[in-house]
């Protein structure tokens, strides 16, 4: 390591009569922000500050604030109050957000990626999981409704971390999603070795240094009725309907299953029960579900192509699912579950496109009426806000 | 701190400015400027190539410091420029660079160097060094036997060990399982008697910046299809003997996924206590050998194997990789286990 002795004339452009330099962000989440309400309470014997996270695969929200991130380099799932309970506002339109948030984390557009996004509805803001390369260096920012992008300050927040458990039978090398379900917490883990997904369980209030419950020690997916193969879960929600809880889930190819979750044994093996079939040559990417003006509910699936898109502009693209097809008969399942016609613009009944999401790379609900979405705009990556139908 | 230096930072308008400390932890986590002369902070650091936009971090202030916590930390080899304003409202300003630790290119290999079931749905890159995540579908193609690109080869999930050095590279499951919709719709990725190149591009970075430096090619011979779990009793153990250190050692009738054989394996004594064991596995997966830590007692042993060992198409020993419903159902419950006498 070494220092240079320097003069202004090396750094530039500062004299005695210039304005202070931009200041670094170093207030972060509003003053304005409440004080804790009740997100700390859903965590048992949480640490305070000291929260390092090496890696960032998932972020999701709670109630009340509460950021649950999945951070696979520990196998962990780590829980943290972050006091961020409101007033609810709506982010404005961020423009270029990769260039602009990337000399202040020391480099180019180019280098960032954001791994994952989430929305705290209790206040409106928005939640970037950010990796730099090389360094592979992950940080949160969050937009807050003046559009104000900042680093998550970690150092007074209290937060609670859970391992996935190890072992031959449970093993995970990656988290691939985690969800609030009000007394439990779900996550997805997949191992780096076999094309699987284990469901876990944590129990609420959340115990920090504890271990996670395996429910399912194995998914599979059923191909037109005669080849059944294990199949990872990418992105999933809790859904509860005629008083069962499920774990809704998009595969790593295209069907949108449901694992019926309240009945089982510790390390059962789930057969996941094939409802939609989108067609084709599509990945799922990020579920969320929403209730529209009229009251009908509906699944929004987040979806990114393989191949050219022959109805829309993008291969990133999405639809909602009205959520009584999740609730089909048995005959309507799995080699006979609803199928979307990958040429066609519309069809079939329930299943409609949501223009709003072609070109979106991260998708995540912001309230009844509209989504967050960051969009590819001409390369460059934008923060906008967009009405769900 | 493992490291500390001391500068002379040039005031703006004095000619004697204070002297200043600069020390910076070798994982760049913050810089601390130790000068008498610090009590405004108004403090900030810019790359020294993109003046104007101040790093995003936390500024901590004590009697005489000022630390700063980057939200990121500082990138070897990249020079940084820190400005703030002293006690005698002089603006203050330095240069630092944090060196680019001496190391060596990163290399890397493939695994497994053995010829691939044509439903093979996984291979693994092994680096010398972690890389840069987030780019490996721009860092790699698969050419076919004419050299041509194959489209969509992969699936676009990144799984790397927990070390950041091993990437498992799936070929694409919806082409490589029978009677899924890219299956039927554009044929497997992988084809019988084939011989397909993966292409690793030089450009790759590992996490201190450094790059691979030349494109390099892997070739991939393609077998039959393998639709069958491996079987336990076809594996032949070499047992060593009572007393030594000798290694124990079994061949396999087909290759199994070498990083599951680092992991799957394990061996009990006659009183079902674990024996403590050094393992390795051949790089064509045909092999797989064990050393003890302690002398190999005589007696009864037990071999186990985790059922959810698998060979290169995927196939475990507990089933198949794909199951075909409307075949009977004649599958015996895998068997896990196998007893030798260490003599």
């Amino acid at each position: 390591m070494h220092f240079a002795e320097t003069d202004l004339d090396l750094c530039g452009g500062f004299g005695l009569n210039d304005g202070p330099p931009m200041k670094a962000l170093t207030t972060l989440l509003s003053l304005a922000l409440a004080l804790p309400l009740s997100a700390a309470a859903f965590l048992d014997s949480p640490q305070n500050g000291g929260l390092s996270l090496k890696a960032i695969s998932s972020l999701s929200f709670g109630m009340d604030g509460l950021l649950l991130v999945a951070d696979p380099s520990s196998q962990s799932v780590f829980a943290i109050a972050t006091k961020d309970t409101g007033p609810f506002a709506q982010p404005p339109k961020v423009a270029d957000l990769a260039g602009t948030i990337a000399p202040g984390l020391g480099t180019s557009a180019e280098n960032l990626t954001v791994k994952d996004m989430a929305v705290n509805p209790a206040s409106g803001t928005v939640y970037l999981a950010v990796q730099r390369r090389p360094d592979n260096a992950t940080l949160i920012l969050t937009v807050d409704g003046a559009g104000k992008v900042a680093p998550l300050q970690t150092d007074t927040l209290a937060w609670a971390s859970v391992t996935l458990p190890g072992g031959s039978a449970s093993k995970v090398t990656n988290i691939t999603d985690v969800a609030f379900d009000g007394d439990r917490i779900f996550a997805t883990g997949t191992c780096n070795e076999e094309f699987a997904s284990r469901i876990f369980t944590i129990p609420v209030p959340i115990k920090h240094g504890s271990t996670a419950n395996v429910i399912s020690a194995e998914t599979y997916h059923v191909a037109h009725g005669k080849w059944e193969t294990k199949a990872p879960i990418q992105s999933f929600i809790p859904y509860h309907a005629n008083g069962a809880s499920y774990v809704v889930g998009a595969f790593a190819c295209t069907p949108i299953a449901k694992f019926r979750v309240d009945d089982l044994a510790s390390k059962a093996q789930v057969k996941g029960v094939s409802m939609v079939e989108l067609g084709s040559g599509n990945r799922p990417l990020d579920l969320f579900d929403y209730t529209d003006k009229a009251g009908k509910t509906w699944l929004v699936v987040h979806t990114q192509r393989f191949k050219e898109n022959l109805f829309g502009p993008s291969k990133f693209w999405g639809v909602r699912v009205a959520t009584a097809l999740l609730d089909g008969p048995a005959e309507k399942t799995n080699e006979q579950a609803l199928r979307r016609d990958v040429a066609a613009k519309t069809g079939p009944e329930g299943i409609e496109i949501v223009d709003g999401l072609f070109g979106a790379l991260q998708v995540d609900k912001l309230d009844n009426g509209h989504a967050a979405v960051l969009r590819d705009d001409a390369g460059k990556l934008s923060l906008e806000i967009i009405d769900l139908p | 701190m493992a490291n500390s230096w001391w500068l002379v930072a040039a005031g703006l308008a004095s000619a004697d400015p204070a002297p200043v400390r600069v020390e910076v932890p070798p994982d760049g986590s913050l810089v601390e400027v130790i000068t008498a002369a610090a009590v405004d902070p108004d403090w900030a650091i810019f790359p020294a190539d993109a003046i104007g936009t101040a790093l995003l971090g936390r500024v901590e202030t004590r009697r005489g410091r000022i630390i700063f916590h980057p939200a990121l930390p500082f990138l070897p080899g990249q020079r940084y420029c820190a400005q703030w304003q002293d006690q005698a409202g002089l603006r203050r300003r330095l240069e630092f660079t944090l060196p680019a630790p001496k190391a060596d290119r990163p290399s890397v290999t493939i695994l497994p160097r053995a010829t691939l079931p044509a439903n093979a749905v996984k291979i693994y890159l092994q680096f010398s060094h972690p890389m840069e995540q987030g780019i490996f579908l721009d860092r790699l193609r698969l050419l076919d036997s004419e050299g041509q690109e194959i489209p969509g080869p992969f699936r676009e999930t990144e799984l790397w060990s927990p070390d950041g050095t091993r990437l498992t590279v799936w070929l694409h499951p919806g082409r490589q399982k029978s009677g899924v919709n890219l299956n039927i719709d554009e044929g497997p990725v992988l084809r019988p008697g084939g011989s397909q190149t993966l292409v690793v591009a030089g450009s790759w970075r590992d996490t201190n910046g450094l790059a691979l430096g030349e494109e390099i090619r892997f070739p991939v011979k393609v077998g039959p299809v393998d639709h069958e779990s491996p079987v336990m009793s076809r594996w032949q153990i070499s047992i060593p003997r009572a007393g030594t250190y000798e290694a124990l050692t079994i061949k396999f009738d087909e290759s199994l996924d070498p990083a599951m054989l680092r992991t799957t394996l394990s061996v009990a004594n006659a009183s079902g206590e674990m024996v403590i064991l050094a393992v390795e596995a051949s790089p064509d997966g045909r092999s797989w050998s064990a050393v003890p830590e302690q002398p190999w007692e005589p007696g009864d042993h037990e071999l186990w194997a985790d059922p959810s060992l698998e060979d290169l198409a995927g196939n475990s020993l507990a089933r198949p990789f794909e199951v075909d419903l409307s075949a009977p159902k004649a599958q015996a419950v895998a068997r896990t286990m196998r007893r030798f006498e260490v003599r």
